[in-house]
């Protein structure tokens, strides 16, 4: 598709002029409407958390509190960005530059549907994500030191070690998927679970699926592991000097990354974009119509949805308790099932290992 | 020692006490009305009901001597339903409003009613109203509420001796009253108000403008006559809303005369002096302390070159600390023209020495004491708690003799009573009839009065204001100490004004330079006046006024604005009222008294104290680096001049002028005009008309023929 | 090792995790409790603590005696009064000041007040900008009690037994 586009540009101009063009293109098809998608989904919190307790959640400004996010956004920019006496300045403001760029540079290779609708069809895609997002933790140990105060230090030192802890579990979640798939494109891990809802890899990886999707939690300081920002505890944690846009940057950059983990479970264990009907006679025609970005953005709202739902549900974690659970049960878990795999690997077990 | 149970708790007691005291020492608190430890026992309001073994009925504690072996209960079912009985009759006819009422917060029938009374009345019938007496300006009635406990009736027969409230009727009507419209005038009045258990008897000058949660206590000394009364000065922020008695046993037990409770309104005067001014050509402008300071150090350092030519004079109702700094600054600059004795007119003693103003008895000796001569003395008017101490020991049997120029009021029975125009004639006889006992010529009364002075065991003369203030003082002086030294009575010039004692100790005293008769007579070219209303404050204010008139600077450290001052002086600087500054006060018996400041100065005032600190380092005077008053007084005690050349009256040769001095009627200092703020209390000068007195002593001697 | 299995079993399947996401599940799809504030109305007791007015007797005596009762017993010391006597001889107030940023509703002062003069209406839509305004004086606060006075009596008679 934008090769298409490059091809047409470089016939007027430059190539490396058509280039730049076309990836300025794609960043802007990407993050446009992820920003949008951030924006509403903080409205979407709100909205569900308040129902859970009964209530109606922000309903005044438009159409049932439609405008929200954006009186939000207007309200954040014209806040004053306070720039602490005693913090490192340089550090203080390249903080959340640190903090946003990973989260939105991990979507160069999240693929939205087959027939490579993707910016980057790499064949490491899953080694990049899982880098990219990592770099995200300086992003809030720099914020923490920077600003120079011992609550948002505190929240700084939470989030690495919490950070570090959790990816070891992902990590391995991950292994078995790519042990199942044989590939680290993440077109062809989709590709890869053709065939049906049972055939997709949360039916074989169960375990590595819950795992997964709680280390996502982890790794995006949600509810229940939210011991980071913990606002009883350390009243806001890393960011708890910033304001302003400075703070809504960091907003940004922990939605985005909710959405990426989100995305990356649907693709990993979910079938991306599959039909959930496929294989199933009458089903899989009245549903043929429907376009497999419908399906996985369908499959990935679910996965949001659930982040909400914990928030709502689940009291925070007492960090030795975090990292006990880090450490001691989901580690040993997915190393268990990495051998299990290998078994069900070996013997070809069902349709998954063929 | 006998032992008795109370509540369980075994007492030891005397013999023959009253329950309720007994009761009262071992901290058991009894409810009561009527009693006080003061007044006599009256037992009518029933309200300290108590259960006593063996006794068929509930009985009153205030009225019940205690036996060996007795046992009560305060608090069994009979003694409660007893007190509670009471108190529903009590609450009957008392009014519900306390809201409005002055005693509300202080009323002991409130505080008893909330542990005793009823929250519904069970009687529904009309209550019983009052007619409010009109009793004066400073005491205001609501007899509605009057339980009829009689503490202010048994006050007026036995403390005030005037039984200025009785009570007529009885039952539902009985009422307390004057029974004929009159004012209640005697000079101890105000107790009553403090007696008074209920708002029946409220004070007026206070009347609703505050209320007692409001009030700060700040401890005090009244500066208003040499008995040095422990006042509670109660301030509601920084006002100054009334002055109460503190108990203080020894010297005003627990009541305090109205010149010391009501003068308090002369704080609050419209008259106070609230900026410092200075005169330029005749003209006066408000200046700021600084200015108007430096322009009175410039001053005084030009009239210091002709230090004879300055006179620096105090009233005694300054503190102790002030006197002691004004000395030192006048000294300091070479001055020796220095006087608080206002009053006296007769300097004709000082090249011997300065007599010492003393009462050398304690007020429980005065009790005591087996017979006293009062020469020359309204003692009820110029020392109140003095005579009301006087009073009690004659009423004991002691025997009380006075000379006086006119035939006082006095609340209890003189026994030997000389009223005569010519003091000195009358001593002289005393004299004559301690010498020759024998003789016929002499008049019954004064051998009554020799007789009395020499055969008791303890006897005491006390000279008072009318003696000090005559032109014969030193005649009187050297009679009445003949006297003391035939009889062995002892005898006492009294200390009239609040510091008169201060100033003698810390020798503001005119020691090698003019009294305030030659300062006044001799042209001066300067006068430092010190809270002084030389008009009314000094004998003959005519001459005062006249010389300051005459002299080129005047300084007036002043509490009041008036006209007559902005006549005369040419700097006035707003200094603190007793309850605005820092000090000591030393009374008659020679007990300091030291006390806090309770508010702060009015308007741009300042403590004298820190003024003449300020002034002293102006005129570059050593040691006045002080930082707190107490430092002062510390100084004083240090550099005590109780050494100096005392007076031995017997060895002066005083001649006695037998010719007759020619008498002028010349008022006497009223009782409530003793001071500036006394003179600027409302409340007490609307009262002082109604004591309405014109006093005569003899004016100034002119020799005839 | 029944009961260890029991709870391996527990554990290992979220079970309780489920039963509480169960329960927020539920309450998602209950019907809101949300009151829509300036449309609709949440119903207001007598005994309600709004904005204080100053009452009079109906022959148009002020009832306030200045006893003072309120300024003592306010816990936030918003009230403030000054007194004096009145020509007439009665207690009146010169002064009677109430504080709304101070004062935090807690209706001691109507209570401890003998003549029901002091009252807290059922008025509470109201706001101050600044500190000046704040200070309810002793003219605005009759005057409110003047203007809401069949409401505040209606409201005293209905408690009137519970008192």
């Amino acid at each position: 598709m934008f090769d298409a586009l490059q091809g047409w540009l470089s016939g007027y101009i430059f190539d490396w002029l058509a280039i730049l063009i076309t990836l300025l293109v794609q960043a802007i098809v990407v993050i446009m409407p992820l920003m949008l998608a951030v924006a509403y989904l903080t409205l979407a919190e709100r909205k569900v958390i308040g129902f859970m307790q009964i209530r109606m959640g922000p309903n005044r400004v438009g159409t049932l509190g439609l405008l929200q996010p954006i009186a939000d956004a207007l309200k954040l920019m014209n806040k004053e960005i306070i720039l602490p006496s005693q913090s490192n300045l340089y550090l203080f403001i390249l903080a959340p530059t640190l903090a946003i760029a990973p989260a939105i540079a991990a979507w160069a290779v999240i693929p939205f549907n087959a027939d490579g609708v993707v910016v980057s069809d790499i064949n490491a895609g899953v080694l990049y994500v899982l880098a990219v997002s990592s770099i995200g933790v300086y992003g809030i140990i720099i914020s923490g030191w920077a600003s120079n105060s011992k609550y948002a230090f505190l929240g700084a030192m939470r989030a690495s070690a919490q950070k570090i802890s959790y990816e070891i579990a992902m990590g391995f979640a991950l292994v078995t998927v790519l042990m199942v798939a044989d590939s680290m494109n993440l077109t062809e891990i989709v590709n890869a679970q053709k065939g049906g809802m049972l055939n997709w890899l949360w039916v074989p990886l169960l375990p590595m699926f819950v795992v997964y999707f709680i280390s996502g939690l982890a790794e995006t300081n949600r509810a229940p592991f939210d011991v980071a920002e913990g606002e009883s505890e350390i009243v806001a944690g890393f960011h708890v000097e910033y304001s302003g846009m400075a703070f809504a940057v960091f907003f940004l950059a922990e939605y985005a990354m909710m959405i990426l983990i989100s995305f990356m479970t649907a693709i990993m264990f979910m079938g991306g974009w599959l039909s959930p009907f496929e294989g199933i006679p009458l089903l899989e025609d009245m549903f043929a119509w429907v376009s497999g970005f419908i399906w996985l953005v369908l499959k990935v709202s679910f996965l949001l949805f659930l982040f909400l739902w914990f928030r709502a549900t689940f009291p925070r974690y007492r960090y030795d308790q975090v990292m006990r659970l880090g450490w001691k049960v989901l580690i040993p878990v997915t190393i268990v099932w990495v051998f299990v795999v290998m078994i069900m690997e070996y013997f070809k077990f069902g349709p998954w290992f063929n | 020692m006998i032992k008795i149970e109370i509540n369980g708790q075994m007492v030891k007691a005397h013999e023959g006490d009253m329950l309720i005291d007994v009761a009262d020492d071992a901290h058991i608190a009894i409810p009561r009305f009527c009693y006080h430890k003061k007044l006599s026992i009256a037992a009518n309001c029933r309200m300290c009901l108590v259960e006593v073994e063996g006794a068929p009925k509930a009985l009153p504690a205030c009225a019940t001597p205690v036996t060996d072996g007795m046992k009560v209960q305060t608090k069994s079912v009979k003694a409660v339903a007893a007190q509670k009985s009471v108190m529903e009759f009590l609450l009957i006819n008392h009014p519900l409003d306390c809201p409005i009422c002055d005693q509300g917060g202080e009323c002991e029938l409130q505080d008893v009613a909330m542990q005793y009374g009823d929250d519904v009345s069970r009687f529904s019938e009309a209550k019983r109203v009052v007619a409010d007496k009109n009793i004066g300006a400073l005491i205001h009635t609501d007899m509605t509420r009057c339980i009829h406990c009689t503490r202010c009736v048994r006050f007026g027969q036995e403390i005030g001796g005037i039984m200025e409230l009785g009570a007529t009727g009885r039952s539902e009507w009985m009422e307390i009253g004057t029974y004929i419209e009159q004012s209640v005038i005697s000079e101890m009045s105000g107790n009553m108000i403090d007696l008074c258990p209920v708002g029946a008897l409220t004070s007026k000058p206070y009347r609703y403008s505050a209320r007692p949660w409001e009030l700060k206590s700040h401890h005090g000394i009244s500066p208003h006559d040499s008995i040095g009364s422990n006042i509670i000065i109660h301030a509601k922020g920084n006002d100054v809303k009334r002055v109460v008695p503190a108990d203080k046993e020894s010297i005003n037990e627990v009541w305090l005369s109205d010149r010391d409770r009501f003068a308090y309104e002369g704080i609050n005067s419209e008259d106070r002096l609230t900026a410092p001014m200075i005169k330029e050509n005749g003209k006066w402008r408000q200046v700021d302390w600084e200015t108007a300071l430096q322009f009175s150090a410039d001053k005084l350092k030009h009239y210091a070159a002709t230090p004879e030519m300055m006179g620096v004079l105090a009233s005694p109702t300054a503190t102790l600390e002030e006197l002691y700094l004004l000395q030192k600054i006048a000294r300091g600059l070479g001055v020796n023209n220095l006087d608080t004795r206002l009053r006296q007119q007769d300097f004709s003693l000082d090249s011997h020495g300065f007599v010492k103003p003393e009462l050398k008895h304690s007020f429980a000796e005065v009790e005591k004491l087996d017979a006293t001569l009062l020469v020359g003395s309204y003692l009820r008017h110029e020392l109140p708690m003095l005579n009301h101490r006087l009073r009690k020991a004659q009423l004991a049997g002691k025997i009380v003799s006075s000379i006086n120029t006119e035939k006082f009021e006095i609340n209890y029975e003189i026994n030997n009573e000389v009223v005569a125009d010519d003091l000195l004639a009358e001593l002289q006889l005393v004299v004559d009839a301690l010498e020759k006992p024998e003789s016929n010529n002499i008049d019954k009364v004064y051998k009554k009065i020799a007789s009395s002075l020499s055969t008791a065991g303890k006897s005491s003369i006390m000279l008072g204001q009318i003696s000090l203030m005559d032109v014969n003082f030193t005649k009187i002086l050297k009679l009445t100490s003949d006297i003391a030294r035939l009889s062995g009575a002892v005898l006492n010039v009294l200390p009239i004004s609040a510091n008169d004692v201060g100033a003698y100790m810390v020798n503001f005293l005119p020691e090698k330079g003019k009294n305030i008769q030659q300062m006044l007579t001799t042209q001066m070219k300067a006068f430092v006046n010190l809270s002084l209303e030389a008009e009314s404050d000094i004998t003959d204010g005519k001459l005062a006024i006249e010389a300051m008139r005459k002299a080129e600077f005047v300084l007036n450290f002043s509490l009041f604005d008036s006209e007559i001052q902005r006549e005369y002086a040419d700097v006035l600087l707003p200094i603190a009222s007793f309850a605005e500054t820092a000090g000591t006060f030393v009374n008659a018996m020679g007990t300091k008294q030291s006390f806090k400041m309770a508010v702060e100065p009015q308007g741009d005032s300042k403590a004298a104290w820190k003024v003449f600190r300020v002034l002293g380092n102006m005129l570059d005077l050593e040691g006045f680096d002080y930082t707190h008053s107490n430092q002062v007084f510390a100084e004083v005690l240090e550099n005590n001049i109780e050494t100096k050349n005392e007076l031995v009256l017997e060895k002066i040769d005083i001649k006695i002028d037998k010719k007759k001095s020619i008498k002028n009627k010349t008022p006497l200092i009223s009782i409530y005009e003793v001071d500036s703020i006394t003179r600027r209390a409302t409340a007490l000068k609307t009262a002082s008309k109604a004591v309405s007195e014109t006093i005569i002593v003899t004016a100034p001697v002119q020799e005839v023929g | 090792m029944l009961a260890f299995l029991k709870h391996q079993f527990k554990t290992f399947t979220l079970l309780e995790l489920l039963k509480g996401m169960v329960i927020t599940g539920k309450y998602f799809l209950k019907k809101k409790i949300t009151v829509r504030y300036p449309e609709e109305k949440t119903p207001i007791s007598p005994r309600f603590r709004g904005h204080h007015a100053l009452r009079r007797y109906e022959g148009g005596e002020e009832r306030c005696i200045a006893c003072k009762l309120c300024e003592a017993v306010c816990p936030a010391n918003a009230i403030t009064i000054e007194f004096e006597q009145r020509d007439d001889g009665s207690r009146r107030t010169t002064q009677y000041d109430i504080d709304m940023f101070k004062c935090i509703y807690c209706g001691f002062c109507e209570e401890s007040c003998p003549t029901d003069a002091i009252v807290e209406t059922r008025v509470f839509e109201y706001e101050f900008h600044e500190r000046g305004p704040s200070i309810m004086t002793k003219d605005k606060l009759l005057d409110f009690g003047d203007k809401h006075e069949s409401q505040i009596a209606e409201d005293r008679a209905v408690d009137a037994k519970y008192r």
